[in-house]
């Protein structure tokens, strides 16, 4: 059985953030060691992303090399900020989002070398001043395969609202962030060309029409063990969770034509005493070799287009490879957009799922 | 008072509060209050943190909500750990070591374990469905729901009455009931009249305890409710992950201190009164 917990602690971790905010401000944080060059932290988000990441891609450049590699997790947002406006930086690689890149580019996260690290095979679209594609992921409809049958299964974006043809509950996430207003205006008959600046309201409104319907999930474990108890009906979710979910005997089938495409990135947290080794390293981790060995072991894809998808078929299923994303015209979630909005978009979302 | 007369003219050798109360100082108090000012002194010195709170429905709506959720799980565990807390006390040694490790046991536990198993219990196909189910009732919706959210919490903070309330019944001399119906009265006003009068002091502890605990709990309501039910904790999460608002956290947090201390002083007024008023009467 494989998990695959990709933002597990983002949640429970809460307490780590807010520990690492009294540490800060008591002064009494302990220090990431100066000036030497030759060590590299990497802060992922655990589990097999990253258990496949530290075999596939960090082990691998520590010993070509020569550079003393420390890997920690969960790589907190709130954590971060907490040691940059502190000037205590300890992390020199962080696992995040284009949204937490964007708009603190420069003031949280280093802008990134582009003379040692080489973008050529990557699409530019993914590729900002602070950052470059880590994997790539998705959020998307997957269907309880026992429940409907193919042809009687849902298909499109509209298809999650309509609960009198596909009864059953619907797993979306707790995070905004996640999808569920692209989800809601994509399904009302909004183009993807016009998706943003989202109209917010009237995906809420959307929402609203089957809010009795709705199962939340914050992390990932939790949308697996909602798909294999038979919580939930359809989900929106990750694919590494449809897979891990099938390993375990269930059967949630994706619907490619209802994509919505994510990526992790690559960033480097503003002042950190590494920031020669964390531009060799994200160029080593980007480049072709790891990240086919990546692609080759989880269900997340390859950021290259040069990269076959994986041998194994069960990973092939669910992977949302470049070629898919050509293929079924997948719609890009601006996380330019979303690092500009995140706040009114959290407070929004909190008002209409609490309120 | 004097200090004196607190120690009975022995100089109390102070440094054995040093070491707890440094480590107190230094990682509660101090961070308690640097969030405190930055709830005041950002972005910009004032009250803004506090009238933005004000003036937030969401936030007015998760505060009933969290007050009303913590007023059941009190009424619920008192309730139940009432008559627990009584046969503890009536029973033999054996029975009683017995009742106590169940409810050690309980109060040991992980509290994530705990919250964990909640959710198979409750989840659709869950044990507790599957007995309604066979018991020929319809399966109900509990993860996720509010009515889920606060039967996991009255578990977990069960022990957490039952403990006052045994220690408070302990005290108490098991001849008085006899002496009262002795003296006439029916069992049931002898109970009234005189045990439950004295149990107060224990129903007031694990009243607060449990109380103050439901207030600020975040695990539990986490794991088995949802964004459409969540409490007070949850906001605060929000705002310390999502918006990374520290200071409007700190609002929050220091909003939710500001209530716990005005039921507690309440609660500790109350308490007064019901003495006064046995004082009285007798």
């Amino acid at each position: 059985m494989m998990h695959i917990r990709r933002h597990e602690m983002r949640r429970l971790s809460a307490a780590l953030a807010g520990s690492a905010l009294v540490l800060a401000l008591a002064g009494c944080g302990g220090g990431g060691d100066e000036g030497s060059s030759d060590k590299l932290t990497y802060a992922g988000f655990g589990g097999i992303t990253q258990e496949v990441q530290s075999e596939t891609q960090l082990k691998p450049f520590a010993k070509e090399f020569g550079v003393k590699v420390t890997e920690t997790q969960p790589a907190e947002f709130a954590k971060l900020k907490v040691m940059v406006e502190s000037k205590n930086v300890s992390w020199d690689v962080i696992d995040g989002l284009g949204y937490m890149t964007g708009p603190n580019c420069g003031t949280l996260f280093e802008p990134l070398d582009f003379d040692v690290i080489d973008t050529t095979n990557i699409p530019d679209d993914m590729v900002s001043k602070c950052s470059v594609p880590m994997y790539l992921s998705a959020q998307m409809l997957f269907y309880n395969g026992k429940e409907f049958k193919e042809g009687e299964a849902p298909t499109t974006w509209a298809d999650f609202f309509d609960v009198e043809k596909f009864p059953g509950k619907r797993g979306i996430s707790k995070d905004v962030t996640a999808g569920a207003l692209e989800l809601a205006l994509l399904a009302d008959g909004v183009k993807p060309e016009d998706l943003y600046p989202l109209d917010y309201k009237r995906a809420l409104k959307k929402l609203d029409t089957i809010k009795d319907h709705f199962v939340y999930w914050s992390t990932g474990a939790e949308q697996q063990q909602q798909m294999e108890s038979g919580q939930v009906s359809i989900m929106m979710g990750w694919p590494g969770r449809a897979y891990g979910a099938a390993q375990n005997d269930a059967s949630f089938e994706p619907v490619w034509g209802a994509t919505l495409f994510v990526f992790d990135v690559f960033a480097v947290p503003k002042g950190t005493p590494h920031l020669e080794t964390a531009m060799k390293y994200i160029n080593y981790a980007i480049g072709a070799g790891p990240q086919a060995a990546f692609a080759d072991k989880v269900p997340y894809a390859a950021v290259r287009s040069d990269v076959k998808p994986s041998s194994d078929p069960m990973i092939a299923k669910f992977a949302p490879t470049l070629d898919k994303r050509e293929q079924y015209k997948f719609v890009t979630q601006d996380m330019e957009w979303w690092g500009d909005n995140i706040d009114a978009m959290v407070k929004a979302w909190t008002a209409w799922t609490a309120g | 008072m004097t200090k004196k007369q607190t120690v009975q003219g022995r100089r109390a050798p102070f440094w054995g509060v040093l070491p707890a109360g440094g480590l107190v100082g230094v990682f509660f108090f101090l961070p308690l209050a640097l969030l405190l000012w930055r709830s005041f002194s950002e972005p910009s010195l004032g009250l803004q943190n506090y009238t933005e709170l004000l003036g937030d429905p969401t936030a007015k709506t998760i505060l009933i909500r969290t007050f009303v959720v913590a007023f059941t799980i009190t009424a619920a565990t008192v309730l139940l750990g009432y008559p627990y807390a009584y046969v503890m006390t009536r029973v033999g040694p054996r029975a009683r070591t017995l009742l106590m490790a169940i409810v050690l046991i309980a109060f040991w536990n992980s509290l994530l374990a705990k919250s964990f198993a909640w959710i198979i219990i409750l989840q659709d196909s869950g044990p507790l469905n599957d007995l309604l189910k066979a018991l020929g009732l319809s399966p109900v919706h509990l993860l996720g729901t509010q009515a889920g959210v606060t039967l996991g919490m009255i578990q977990v903070l069960l022990p957490f009455a039952i403990l006052p309330l045994y220690a408070t019944m302990l005290t108490i001399d098991r001849s008085l009931m006899p002496a009262a119906q002795g003296l006439g009265a029916r069992r049931s006003v002898a109970f009234v009249k005189v045990y439950l009068p004295l149990t107060v002091p224990g129903i007031m502890a694990g009243s607060l305890l449990v109380f103050v605990l439901s207030l600020g709990f975040y695990i539990t309501p986490d794991l088995l409710g949802s964004p459409q039910n969540s409490l007070l904790s949850q906001l605060i999460g929000v705002h310390v992950q999502r918006l990374l608002d520290f200071p409007g956290a700190g609002a929050l947090g220091a909003s939710l201190l500001v209530l716990t201390l005005v039921v507690i002083a309440v609660a500790a007024r109350l308490a007064r009164g019901l003495y006064a008023v046995r004082a009285k009467d007798g």
